[in-house]
């Protein structure tokens, strides 16, 4: 029983803790980010397996985290409003060529971030040939460029 | 399944615009409150040290330091000053019933001399031959978790309430 508890709980606890920090730390990893999930990951497996590191205990705690994110997906599916809330909705960053500084100021995302998304995944040189920019729900930027 | 709108600038997706400023502005509250709770981690208040992890209280007969707040199955210490008492070649510590229920006994430093049990509590008995008091240390271990209530009497004389939280 206090296995599932366990799992649970920390799974619940790391997904609003994640939500809410933003989701800037989830896909643009920076080394600060990465730093951040390795500490994470090892605070979380002490909290999750307590002192019983037994097979038992990692088999119930796999089957356990498996079956709420089954369970989740779901979910999300049955209720998109709550779908929104867990794992958040994209933002239009730039649009038509227009930037959107409210957006970028909210969303905590720079305009070099766009520009390096630019460069990246399409073979941008300059701010004024993107036509949309949009952060994604993952984190990710993805551009479109001005045909 | 809900298909995306194509909007003015046309591009086909739900933005959510208005829930995303709702969530925000929930966000920066919520940064706030990340914020409180390293503030209360800082002063103890979360267990595990700090100023305010620890609480004192003094009678007659002994200065009690013990956890304010514990966290479930983490060692924590529970000191007892005891105050000189003339005559005395042995002191008596009994732990009210309640203090099993809640917390395990891992170790007491110096071991006592004699235990015994009785329906009032756990009664650790320690030959103290220069009647000068002395400090005993009991290293202990949260068993469960919420306010956790209990008593300590020293040589038989009146009951100090502790209470600790303990956190999950």
């Amino acid at each position: 029983m206090e296995t599932v508890i366990r799992g649970a709980s920390i799974y619940f606890i790391l997904l609003v803790i994640l939500r809410l920090s933003g989701r800037r730390t989830v896909a643009q990893m920076t080394p600060f980010d990465l730093v951040l999930l390795l500490v994470v990951s090892e605070t979380t497996q002490q909290a999750l397996l307590g002192d019983d590191f037994s097979i038992t205990n990692a088999v119930v705690l796999m089957i356990v985290l498996f079956g709420i994110d089954i369970g989740l997906s779901y979910f999300k599916q049955w209720a998109p409003g709550a779908a929104r809330y867990m794992d958040g909705a994209p933002t239009v960053l730039i649009s038509d060529g227009k930037v959107d500084f409210r957006a970028f100021h909210r969303a905590r995302v720079s305009l070099d971030d766009v520009l390096t998304a630019a460069r990246q995944n399409q073979g941008l040189e300059r701010l004024d040939q993107i036509k949309y920019a949009v952060l994604e729900a993952d984190g990710a930027v993805s551009i479109i460029p001005i045909a | 399944m809900e298909r995306p709108q194509i909007r003015s600038d046309g591009l086909q997706l739900n933005e959510h615009r208005q829930f995303q400023e709702r969530f925000w502005k929930f966000e920066r509250v919520a940064w706030i409150a990340f914020a409180v709770v390293t503030v209360s981690a800082l002063l103890g208040l979360t267990g595990g040290g700090g100023p305010l992890a620890t609480v004192s209280i003094e009678s007659a007969d002994a200065l009690i330091s013990y956890p304010r707040v514990a966290r479930w199955e983490t060692a924590d210490e529970l000191q007892i000053a005891l105050q000189p008492r003339a005559g005395a070649t042995e002191r008596r510590v009994m732990l009210a019933p309640e203090f099993a229920k809640s917390f395990q006994l891992e170790d007491v430093q110096p071991r006592p001399s004699k235990s015994t049990v009785s329906d009032l509590g756990q009664i650790l008995v320690f030959d103290n031959p220069d009647t000068q008091g002395g400090q005993i240390t009991m290293h202990i271990r949260a068993q469960s978790v919420g306010r956790r209530s209990f008593t300590i009497t020293i040589d038989g004389g009146m009951p100090n309430a502790l209470t600790t939280y303990v956190l999950p």
